[in-house]
């Protein structure tokens, strides 16, 4: 069971109310007509699936309901940071590895 | 502050529309009461609910609320505020659920109106959710053995979580010391209720007023 800190709601909450959403920071294109397939492709498609960091959304959805990310660690789980939709995570994969 | 703690069963079979008989969600629920129950269980009948969506950094959003319902909105994540007509919960950064247990929900969602301008959202779920008190010397044993929650480590007087009940989603209130206050949705009131019954059942439970 994991415990994810809801930057919204402030408090340590258990995984059950949580739902997980994917990979997090994926911009929509300004404008779908001038991307090639294989870009439009790589839009919907096509996640990262990183050994290690990894910036995903989850959703509070038995709680406050609102959408956050988390910076994970895939191997370890560890969770260093939650934050709210729109602001920069502290711990990035480059760090990690300086 | 209003008294939500005491069932009115008279307010069941009140005939206030007509031909339309209003049932509460729980209106069937028939319980023998233990002796020595040390959990007791209250259903709140037809109280005024409403969802009010705002944004709090507006600050004439914020006034008008306070000018409507006499009591400001509480900003503070998982708070709420009271008054003598109104509980006012925290339930997101732009998401408050107003109860109203003396008043016609209609009345409160225009007094609304009347004060707010722009991009707001006032909605009445009085119909969708029903609510349930729950008090006794064992409420915290069972609330622990039904909460993934932990309602012993910090929920003072006045806090309010969104959290699981069970398996059913529900808001919860620490309405006064050792009395809790339940928003449960009314499709899964039977559920909470029957989940209640059972886990209620090693420290006796007892229906208030029945
Ligand atoms: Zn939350």
């Amino acid at each position: 069971m994991l415990h994810l800190f809801c930057p919204y709601c402030q408090e340590l909450r258990e995984e059950d109310e949580f739902h997980y959403r994917g990979q997090a920071h994926i911009v929509r294109p300004k404008d779908p007509e001038s991307l090639s397939d294989k870009e439009w492709g790589d839009y919907l498609f096509f996640r990262h699936n990183p050994k290690g960091i990894h910036h995903e959304m989850w959703y509070h959805v038995s709680g406050c309901r609102r959408f956050f990310n988390v910076t994970r660690n895939t191997v370890t789980y560890d969770i260093y940071e939650t934050y709210k939709i729109g602001e920069t995570p502290a711990v990035t994969a480059k760090e990690e590895t300086e | 502050m209003s008294n939500l703690t005491t069932f009115d069963f008279s307010a069941r079979a009140e005939n206030t529309q007509g031909a339309t008989r209003r049932e509460t969600p729980l209106h069937h629920i028939i319980h023998p009461n233990a002796e020595m129950a040390k959990v007791a269980f209250n259903e709140v009948a037809f109280c005024a609910q409403l969802t009010l969506r705002g944004n709090p950094d507006n600050a004439d959003f914020l006034a008008g609320v306070e000018k409507a319902l006499g009591v400001a909105l509480p900003l503070t994540p998982l708070t709420s505020h009271a008054s003598d007509s109104y509980y006012v919960f925290w339930i997101g950064p732009n998401e408050w659920l107003i109860l109203a247990p003396n008043l016609a929900p209609a009345a409160v969602e225009a007094s609304l109106r009347a004060e707010l301008t722009g991009h707001f959202a006032v909605v009445d779920v009085s119909g969708g959710q029903t609510l349930m008190t729950l008090s006794g010397e064992a409420v915290r044993e069972v609330l622990q053995k039904s909460c993934g929650y932990d309602v012993e480590a910090c929920f003072p007087v006045g806090k309010v979580v969104t959290t699981h009940f069970g398996k059913a989603t529900v808001v919860l209130h620490h309405q006064i010391e050792g009395t809790y206050l339940m928003v449960v949705r009314r499709s899964f009131a039977d559920y909470v209720w029957r989940w209640l019954e059972d886990a209620s059942a090693e420290f006796g439970l007892m229906v208030k007023g029945a």
